[in-house]
Formats: C-alpha cells, structure tokens, sequence
C-alpha cells in the first residue's frame, strides 16, 4: 500500500512472502495489540465509530476530525524523517520501510491537498491530545532509536484497519463508506510488526517494555482523538 | 484581523419595519428577483438535493466543500475587517454597526471549533480565488455600502435555500447553520434599501453589478461542488490514496 516501487523490490528480495502477512503468534506485533484491547473496545464505544456504523454521524464533526488528522499527518512525515535520518546505511531494508512510510503519507497529503484543499498545516489548530500525540512522536523519533519510532506509529496504522474491518457489516448503511474502504489495509501495519520481529531475531537491541510502553502511548492518544471528536 | 469584534457587536440598527411596511420598492429584492434564475440552479444542484435526500458524500463532496467554505469565509472576515478600518465608528455609527454585525455572523462556523485559525491551511478552486480577491477589492477601493450589498447574495441563498428545501436528518447540521443568515439578510437588505432612500451616495449600476458578480460566485461554488466527488471518485479506484495510516 505505501511502498513505492524500489522500497518494494528491497523488501521482497530479503524475503518474498515475509512481508504484507500478519506476523506470528508470540509477535511484538500481535502481544502488544492484545495488552490494548481495553483500548480498542473502547475505540469503538466512541460516538464516531459508532456514528459511522448506525449512520449517525455529524458530517460536521467528520470533517473536523479529519481536519485535525491533517495535522497529524503533516507531522508524521517530519517525525518519520527525523528518525529515517537516524538509520545508519547497514540498515538498508529499516530505510526503505521508513522511506515507504514517509511517501505514503506524503501520497495521503497530496491526495487531501487535490480533494480536501488543504495543503499546509500552518493555521491548523490541534487539540491539546494532536499536539501532545504528534510532540510524543515526535519526541520519540528524536530520542530514541528509529526501531521505537516505528513501534510508536503501529496503532495509528493498525487501530484503524481493526476499526473499519469492525464496521463492514455496516457498510451498505452508511454514507461514510469511503472511510471503511481507506482503511481497509492492513498490510502497512504488519510490514512494520514482521520487520520488528526480524530485528529482535537478528539479536539486534530491543527493549520490550519500552517498545510496549509506546506502543500504549500511541493507544490512548489514539482512543482521545475519537473521544474527543464528537462533542 | 481583529477577533476582538465578536464581543463588541451590540446596537444594531433596525429597518425590518421599513420593509415589512412595503412603502418602499426595494432595491435588495429587484437585485435579487433579477438573479432568480441563478437562484434557481444552486436550489436544484446536485448539491442540495443530495443533502436532502441524504445521499451526499460526506467525505468526497460535503468536508471538502466546507473547507472552500470556510475558506471563502475568512477572505469576507478579512474584506469586512478591512471595511471596518475605514469607517470612523463615532462618525457612521449604524455603518459601522452593519459590517461589524456582518464581521460577526461570519463567525457561524466558528473557526476554533474546526480547528484552523486562518485561511493559511488551504487552497481554493479558481472560483473561490476569484471570489476571495473580488471581496477583499470591493471592501479595500470601494464605499463599505458596496461590500454590505455585496454579501447579500452570499447569506440570501444558503439561507432562502434552507426555507425552500427541506434538508432534515443527516444533514440538518448544514441547513441549520445557514439558516442562521435569515436574520442578517434582512438588516442588510433594509439597510442598503434606508441608505438609498436617504439619499446617501449610491451608485445603482455599479451596486447591481456588484451584486450579480457575487450572485455568480455563489452560484457557481454550488454547481461545482460535485466536481470534486469526481475527482476523489477517480482518485479512489485504487483506495490507495484515501488513507495509510
């Protein structure tokens, strides 16, 4: 899905099948996402998923939500590049996923510049939460080791694939099909938990609780901003 | 641009018995009849009949168009703000008062509560580019009247529409939010109608050009507001752009 041609050629030629699968049992990637549960029931108790699903949804709070998401993702691409500037060039595959990453959401602001006319997040004003999310990320991307940046992203890719898959049943009665359909990959999410495993298989330096400590920072920010959304 | 206004707003002139009374022809309302064919294009646009039969995409047509909204709107904050510049508030009183009511209703959709505090973050469609510099010269070469006139059509159709078709349900959240325009319609209808009956200075042709110029804006920003379902239509084909993260 975000993988731009030469980061997919690098990709595959390490391992043909590894990548775009749902990593194992016993993973990072599948542990950390069971700890939140709690998180992601709770996700979905929110007014706007809930409005998404029964239809009920203000067009209004959506589009402010995905206003403010813009924000985020203006962020995100200079977080991600912070971090990428980080990789040493051993690292060649963590370079192309983090290159992937950042033109994947450089191709989502394009998108929103030709669609939703937004084209800076200059006189976008976050809420408290998307401040303090993207200064976390942020944070972490300059603080930490570029493999804890990835970790930190995963719920902002994984939470909202598990979202939309829980509103399909609803998708024929909803007018907010587009947003099921955007967010119906899950492979950016599982690229990045199958290279989190490779890398604490390759011995290289992780630290577990760290990494789930993040990754729950992320869950909550993530649970306020739809929280927060419907007034 | 001074937000500080929204607070200051208070003795605004009445004239809605001048109308009501119907002693005077007005002016507002010939400038208005003589565009009721554009009038009648945006009441039955795509747009407005998908919002009352709630069928309108709400993230490839309606997010979008708000933001061109919302975009517009801050030019005519700029344009009123710069309109208000020029007016000596203990010399023209009820002129003042009117932009300042009009700086103040375009605070309908209150900027902090979708998140942006200025036009910085977005980009227009050549129609809303053309309107955005037309309002921002009216209100910086020309008499204040003009740009009061001017901002009729804007508030009258997203108004008169919300009276003349139903938009309930889903979208109730739009009609109700531009109904709130009725009552600044009104004050500046009768406004511009006691200002030319004062004799003030006023030049009709130039005002009814003006007026229609503004009524064309308007109009088209309605007729081309599926063009962008269009384009995210396309764009959509493959999902992949809609969203990654």
């Amino acid at each position: 899905m975000f993988y731009n041609n030469i980061t997919g050629r690098i990709l595959r030629r390490r391992s043909a099948s590894f990548f775009s699968t749902e990593p194992p049992e016993g993973s990072f990637f599948r542990d950390a996402w069971e700890a939140n549960q709690d998180y992601y029931e709770q996700t979905l108790q929110t007014a706007f998923i809930q409005g998404i699903g029964d239809n009920t949804l203000s067009p209004d709070d959506y589009s402010k939500l995905i206003i403010i998401d813009i924000y985020y993702c203006f962020r995100a691409v200079e977080n991600l590049k912070t971090a990428r500037a980080k990789v040493p060039s051993s690292e060649e595959v963590l370079q192309a996923l983090f290159d992937g990453l950042i033109s994947g959401y450089e191709e989502y602001l394009q998108f929103l510049s030709d669609t939703w006319y937004i084209i800076r997040k200059d006189g976008i004003v976050p809420t408290p939460n998307f401040q303090d999310y993207s200064d976390f990320e942020e944070n972490t991307a300059t603080n930490e080791d570029p493999i804890y940046t990835l970790v930190a992203y995963i719920p902002c890719y994984y939470l909202w694939y598990n979202l939309a898959e829980s509103l399909k049943p609803n998708y024929d009665s909803t007018l907010y099909k587009d947003w099921i359909d955007g967010n119906s990959d899950p492979t950016p999410g599982y690229d990045i938990g199958n290279f989190i495993e490779e890398w604490k298989n390759d011995g290289k330096p992780w630290d577990e609780d760290k990494a789930l400590a993040l990754y729950r920072q992320s869950m909550t920010h993530e649970f306020t901003a739809f929280d927060e959304a419907v007034s | 641009m001074n937000t500080e206004r929204i607070t200051e707003s208070n003795n605004v002139v009445d004239h809605t018995q001048r109308n009501e009374a119907g002693s005077v022809r007005s002016f507002a309302d010939t400038a208005w009849e003589s565009n009721l064919h554009f009038y009648e294009e945006v009441r039955h646009s795509p747009f407005i009949s998908q919002m009352a039969d709630a069928t309108l995409n709400p993230n490839g047509v309606y997010g979008p168009n708000m933001n061109q909204t919302l975009y517009r709107e801050f030019h005519i904050r700029y344009a009123l703000d710069s309109a208000l510049s020029g007016v000596d508030q203990s010399e023209e009183p009820e002129l003042y008062n009117r932009l300042l009511a009009l700086y103040n209703q375009y605070f309908q959709y209150n900027p902090e509560d979708w998140h942006v505090s200025s036009s910085d973050p977005f980009v227009g469609t050549s129609n809303s580019d053309d309107f955005n510099a037309w309002v921002v010269n009216v209100a910086s070469e020309h008499h204040p009247i003009y740009l009061i006139f001017g901002l009729i059509p804007n508030m009258r159709i997203r108004s008169q529409v919300t009276n003349d078709v139903s938009i309930e349900g889903f979208y109730s959240v739009w009609s109700e939010n531009n109904r709130a325009f009725e009552g600044e319609v009104v004050e500046s209808q009768n406004f511009v109608d006691a200002w030319i009956s004062e004799g003030k200075d006023f030049d009709e042709d130039f005002a009814a050009d003006i007026y229609n110029q503004f009524f064309q804006f308007e109009t088209l920003a309605y007729l081309q507001a599926l063009e962008t379902s269009k384009l995210v239509q396309a764009r959509m084909g493959t999902h992949k752009y809609l969203r990654i993260r």
